[in-house]
């Protein structure tokens, strides 16, 4: 596992740290969407001595090289997912959960595509509502 | 003759929200700036002509018109709530240049009527956004015109 991780960041020529690894194989078995708190909290349990800027600058270049997706569906802070082939979102505004939904979308399967002149290249469909675990 | 500020009234007050001049005051501002303004630029531009006016009030405001389905939270850069009037008839997604901030409404939209969805796998579904997040027409001619081309 550890060595795959390492070779996943070589070749989109991040340099693989410890501290990188921990955070990618942490987010590749939770994928609940975590925001940088959560990941903070939970990774801070193995590894002490990681700081939470650690935390944010890795995440960043992560974003930077498009191997996670920041998903700015709440307003107020980031959600990472590490599933980065295009699909959308629904957030429970009553449990707070975020869930992957998949509903094809023919833009999202269309990357680096022009509309009215501008180059896309990310597609995020956000629904929100009631989850069907609150409902029942 | 029915003026714009009436006209305004009227529509909050058809939302169940009661129309103080602060509110109606706000949701003008929206309606003649169409350029997704935050919080903090509404706030600014309003305590220019109101200086009793607080930020407390602006957020609180917002987010009853949000509640309301008067206006809409664009949730697009990631850092900042923008707001824009909810326009019913003319449902659009938005763009977000990565490269210079702005945010473009569109003027495509995409055939698979998302917003007209009430159900998905089972969750019930309040409300709908899509985004669409890359490089603008004006950065790419500055930048990378043979993208254009």
């Amino acid at each position: 596992m550890r060595k795959n991780t390492k070779n996943l960041l070589l070749q989109n020529g991040i340099k693989p740290t410890f501290q990188r690894i921990v955070i990618y194989e942490f987010l590749d078995q939770n994928r609940i969407h975590p925001n940088v708190d959560k990941i903070y909290a939970m990774i801070h349990e193995e590894i002490p001595t990681i700081s939470k800027t650690t935390i944010y600058n890795t995440l960043n270049l992560f974003l930077e090289k498009n191997i996670v997706l920041g998903l700015t569906l709440s307003g107020t802070e980031m959600n990472y997912d590490i599933n980065i082939t295009p699909h959308h979102h629904f957030y429970c505004t009553n449990c707070g959960v975020v869930h992957d939904v998949f509903i094809s979308c023919p833009l999202g399967n269309d990357k680096l595509k022009i509309t009215d002149g501008h180059l896309i290249q990310e597609v995020h469909g956000y629904f929100k509502g009631i989850c069907k675990n609150c409902i029942n | 003759m029915i003026t714009n500020m009436e006209n305004i009234k009227n529509l909050i007050d058809n939302k169940g929200v009661k129309p103080t001049y602060h509110r109606i005051k706000i949701l003008e501002y929206l309606q003649d700036n169409m350029n997704h303004p935050t919080v903090d630029k509404i706030y600014e531009d309003i305590v220019k002509s109101i200086p009793t006016i607080s930020k407390t009030t602006v957020y609180n405001t917002l987010k009853i018109f949000t509640e309301k389905e008067i206006i809409l939270e664009l949730t697009i850069t990631g850092n900042e709530t923008h707001f824009e009037m909810n326009d019913d008839g003319n449902p659009h997604h938005h763009f977000y240049c990565t490269d210079c901030k702005t945010i473009y409404d569109l003027e495509s939209e995409c055939d698979y009527n998302c917003n007209t969805k009430t159900d998905i796998e089972g969750n019930k579904v309040q409300s709908y956004q899509c985004y669409y997040r890359g490089i603008c027409k004006e950065c790419l001619s500055k930048n990378n015109p043979e993208i254009i081309n």
